[in-house]
């Protein structure tokens, strides 16, 4: 018998997801009927409000108790119960790679975190890297081990694409609205921003995992170093010096401010995560406050 | 301020390279450590940063490279010397004299003498304050003033190093001369005045580094000086020496040869060595040889079956003692050649036949002539030559100037200053004949008589050699390298053409052996076979009756030198500082002419006991055991160590963050 990969979820953590759902801080269009009270009015059992009969409609929406007593027809509305399409778009370009664990590794497990919460409640999840487009589409707690199955076949790619052809890419063969969960260090010379406006323009729910090292927040380098960079081999040659520490955790500082603003300007929920801190906060603490999970 | 330069020309180009060597350190890119980053995107921004500021921004607030550079600026600084000039007393005069004579290079120390005694002139040196100045004298049976007064302690470094061992005696008493000199200055007086001083004296202490062994100084005044003895060596001596050594031919029998050495035991214990002779560097006997300590022992080598014409002869000690100089003479045999004597003589029948004897004839090439030879001579035209004959006897004639050669007037004044010679009327017999000159020593003159005769004045450096009632009627004299000898009277005398009797010595048996002592001694000792030995350093005057005016000196070492004979046709050589045997020859030819051998028979030498005390003046110095306390110079292994330490610190700090 097949069992979990703990390393991906713990059971304690699963049981406590069981009990979470996915928001949308947008009204979407499910694709089948989920467990999910959908703003949107459709059949349902639970009321949601009268309009005016117009010709055509279903007669067997007419709340005739009502026509009784105000000769007047009107049309019962109850609250779509629907789907959620819930993206989880990995960066698993060699620079996730990094830290311990290594930042792949947790956004897997977030990514596994968010997948077994929408399978739960019975949403699309869809699961897919910059470098692994094919996106691996489940539905229903049935798939549990299908979705571990799949993050845990996820390996950081040698030649990757850059954030904005990936994120093209995803954006060309998942047409549907929902959420996008992004997970990525942002770490592309050519720049996060262009991927990130494609999926602004395509009016999705996104939630930006800002997931960085410990590694990359302080490093602890000594000496004169020749610094290679895993993805294009760029090398930069420093002598460490308290200026030169200085200066990068001013980088990156700028870095992650520079990045918050972004997304904050354009409705992107931004989450910042360290590959150190576990899971369970991270989608306790910060998914929760952010209001991707209740 | 004034600056005084602690380091060489090339120890400061080695410093000032420094500062230049730092820089280039901070520019060269070191090898790096290679460590793979999820990215460099991050660090470049921040390098970027960094570069922004230029290269000379970023030395200017490398606060370490200033330190680096101040520390360097302090030292190079500090290599300066630096001082002020203040009001000091005037310092210590000290003159240093070094003994570099032969027994110097003993080695009953762990290295020789000489280098031991150098390392305490060094300490003494190095004991030199400001102020002080000091001087250095080498001295064997010379002074050497190898550094005059300064207070410059790298020059007198410099010539303590240049003082080298020599094969020298000892005698101080130039070396002590020289510094007295300078702190007793002479005095001048004038008539009615006091004596006045020409010079300020200078008192000043000498510095005596030697093994004592010299002649003690009792007539020197030591004036303003005032004297340090310093012995080095040990007492336990173990040496024994060669004090002589001969190769001559038998007297009796020209042909054998016999050789002697005397061997003298200088240590504390019995000695049994091998005595090796060797004749041109050919081994041709040996012998066993015991000296008791203290004493002397003899060494006759047997050379009857042994037969040479000439060559050098070398005498060795197997013994490897504390002082190998003396392990070793030299001698050698000149090629027997004939003496060349002319006669000048109207006739004379008895001198003729007394010049025909075998004695001299083995002796002597004899060329009679007449006097009519001599103003040929004079006026150049003759081949004959006086100068190259060794002995030229006048008979009842006279040249007109003196020749280059030694003569025997018979009856005649020699044509040169000094001579006087005084007629008087005889009958006369000889009363005295000085029997130590070897032309007179075997003679037996009773019954002679002679008519007339002079009475000869001779020069002030002549000898009288018999006496007549009328005075002097023989006598010798040297004229620079040539010897004269005058004889009063005439044996034959001519009296218009008849040939008088003037003495009946001519008929006697003490008459050709008076000529035959003249012919062997005036002929310039050439009959000597055994060539002369002189001590290292000492000149050598060498007579040579030869046309010949350039020779060639070959050393031991078997340099040759070109050399021309002085005026009055000697050869003054005086390069004698090497022991062995130096060869003379002319031309191309390849055999020697003459030779002369050069041996340390000095006894003071080859005792290498040190002595306790010295007499010098009117003191007796006992060994003053100056405990120089050497000092050592570190600064400079400090100065190393600092630069270590800077590129230790520079290696670290690129290594490390020192937040």
């Amino acid at each position: 018998m097949k069992t979990l990969d703990s390393s991906l979820l713990d059971p304690r953590l699963m049981a406590k997801l069981e009990r979470m759902e996915l928001v949308s801080r947008k009204i979407f269009r499910g694709r089948m009927k989920g467990e999910r009270r959908s703003s949107r009015k459709g059949q349902s059992v639970e009321f949601a409000d009268y309009r005016n009969y117009a010709p055509g409609d279903d007669l067997r929406f007419i709340d005739w108790n009502l026509f009784a007593r105000m000769d007047r027809l009107y049309l019962k509305l109850f609250l779509e119960e629907e789907d959620l399409h819930l993206y989880v778009l990995i960066d698993d370009s060699k620079s996730m790679e990094f830290g311990s664990p290594t930042k792949l590794h947790v956004a897997k497990q977030i990514a596994a975190a968010l997948g077994y919460i929408g399978l739960c409640r019975g949403d699309r999840v869809s699961l897919s890297t910059y470098n692994h487009q094919q996106p691996s589409i489940l539905r229903g707690r049935g798939n549990t081990f299908r979705l571990l199955d799949t993050l845990s076949g996820f390996e950081a790619s040698p030649n990757s694409k850059d954030s904005a052809t990936a994120v093209k890419t995803f954006c060309l063969k998942n047409v549907h609205k929902g959420i996008v969960v992004l997970i990525s260090d942002l770490m592309d010379k050519n720049g996060y921003e262009a991927a990130l406006r494609m999926l602004v323009a395509r009016d999705l729910d996104i939630f930006l995992v800002h997931l960085l090292s410990p590694e990359e927040l302080q490093p602890e380098v000594k000496g004169d170093l020749k610094l290679i960079d895993c993805e294009d081999q760029d090398q930069r040659e420093i002598s460490v010096s308290a200026g030169l520490l200085k200066r990068y955790q001013q980088t990156v500082t700028a870095f992650i401010e520079g990045a918050k603003s972004f997304c904050r300007k354009r409705s992107i929920t931004y989450v910042p995560a360290r590959s150190d801190v576990g899971v369970d906060v991270l989608i306790e603490q910060y998914l929760r406050v952010r209001g991707l999970i209740r | 301020m004034s600056w005084m330069s602690a380091l060489n020309p090339w120890q400061w180009g080695v410093l000032l390279a420094v500062p230049p060597l730092v820089f280039l350190l901070y520019f060269l890119k070191l090898r790096r450590q290679s460590l793979e980053v999820p990215s460099t995107f991050l660090w470049r921004r921040a390098i970027e940063d960094m570069h922004v500021n230029s290269l000379w921004q970023r030395l200017r607030r490398n606060l370490l490279l200033l330190l680096q550079l101040l520390f360097l600026a302090a030292l190079i600084l500090a290599c300066l010397r630096p001082g002020i000039h203040g009001n000091q007393e005037s310092g210590r005069r000290w003159i240093l004299m070094l003994d570099n004579s032969a027994s110097m290079q003993a080695t009953d120390l762990a290295t020789t003498r000489l280098e031991a005694a150098k390392s305490k002139v060094k300490g003494q040196i190095s004991q030199m304050n400001r102020g002080d100045v000091a001087m250095l004298i080498a001295f064997s049976d010379r002074a050497d003033i190898q550094q005059g007064f300064t207070g410059d302690k790298r020059r007198l470094m410099a010539a303590l190093d240049r003082v080298a061992e020599t094969n020298r005696t000892t005698d101080i008493k130039e070396a002590l001369r020289a510094a007295a000199g300078l702190a007793n200055p002479g005095r001048v007086s004038f008539d009615g005045m006091n004596d006045i001083q020409v010079a300020e004296a200078l008192p000043a202490t000498v510095f005596v580094y030697s093994d004592g062994g010299f002649p003690s100084m009792t007539e020197f005044d030591r004036g303003n000086l005032s004297i340090e003895y310093i012995p080095t060596g040990t007492t336990a001596i173990d040496n024994v020496g060669i004090e002589a050594f001969a190769v001559s031919r038998n007297e009796e029998r020209t042909d054998e040869l016999e050789s002697f050495a005397r061997v003298a035991n200088y240590g504390s214990e019995a000695i049994s060595t091998t005595a090796s002779l060797y004749h041109d560097k050919n081994l041709i006997d040996a012998l066993r040889v015991t000296v008791e300590p203290g004493k002397d022992a003899g060494v006759r080598f047997k050379l009857e079956d042994f037969s040479v014409d000439s060559g050098v002869f070398h005498v060795e000690l197997d013994r490897a003692d504390q002082f190998l100089l003396d392990n070793q003479a030299y001698a050698a045999l000149r090629p027997a050649r004939t003496v060349n004597v002319a006669l000048i003589t109207p006739g004379n029948a008895v001198l003729e036949k007394a010049l025909t004897t075998s004695a001299i004839r083995s002796l002597a090439n004899i060329q009679i002539e007449s006097p009519a030879v001599l103003v040929a001579a004079n006026t150049g035209a003759a081949e004959f030559v006086l100068d190259a004959f060794d002995l030229v006897i006048f008979d009842q004639c006279k040249p007109k100037a003196m020749p280059n050669a030694n003569t025997l007037f018979i009856g005649q004044q020699p044509p040169m200053e000094g001579w006087k010679l005084v007629e008087s009327d005889g009958p006369f017999q000889f009363i005295d004949v000085d029997r130590s000159h070897p032309i007179t020593a075997l003679l037996e003159i009773g019954n002679i008589y002679f008519m007339k005769s002079h009475t000869i004045d001779c020069p002030e450096s002549g000898q009288v050699l018999m006496r007549a009632e009328n005075g002097p009627v023989l006598a010798v004299a040297p004229r620079g390298p040539f010897q004269d000898a005058v004889l009063g009277f005439d044996i034959l005398r001519a009296d218009g053409a008849e040939v008088l009797q003037n003495s009946n010595w001519g008929i006697k048996r003490s008459f050709p052996v008076f000529i035959y002592g003249c012919v062997e001694f005036l002929s310039g000792g050439r009959t000597q076979s055994a060539a002369n030995t002189t001590l290292p350093g000492q000149p050598m005057a060498i007579s040579l009756a030869s046309r010949i005016e350039r020779f060639q000196v070959t050393d031991p070492k078997g340099r040759t030198v070109d050399v021309e004979k002085n005026d009055s046709g000697q050869l003054i050589w005086t390069s004698t500082e090497d022991v062995g045997v130096y060869q003379i020859s002319a031309g191309t030819e390849k055999r020697s002419m003459d030779m002369f051998a050069v041996n340390l028979f000095s006894p003071r030498e080859s005792n290498l006991e040190v002595r306790s005390s010295l007499e010098i003046g009117d003191e007796k110095l006992t060994a003053a055991n100056v405990q120089t306390q050497t000092r050592k110079e570190y600064w400079r292994w400090l100065l190393f160590a600092g630069l270590v330490l800077l590129v230790g610190e520079w290696y670290v700090y690129n290594r490390r963050v020192l937040v």
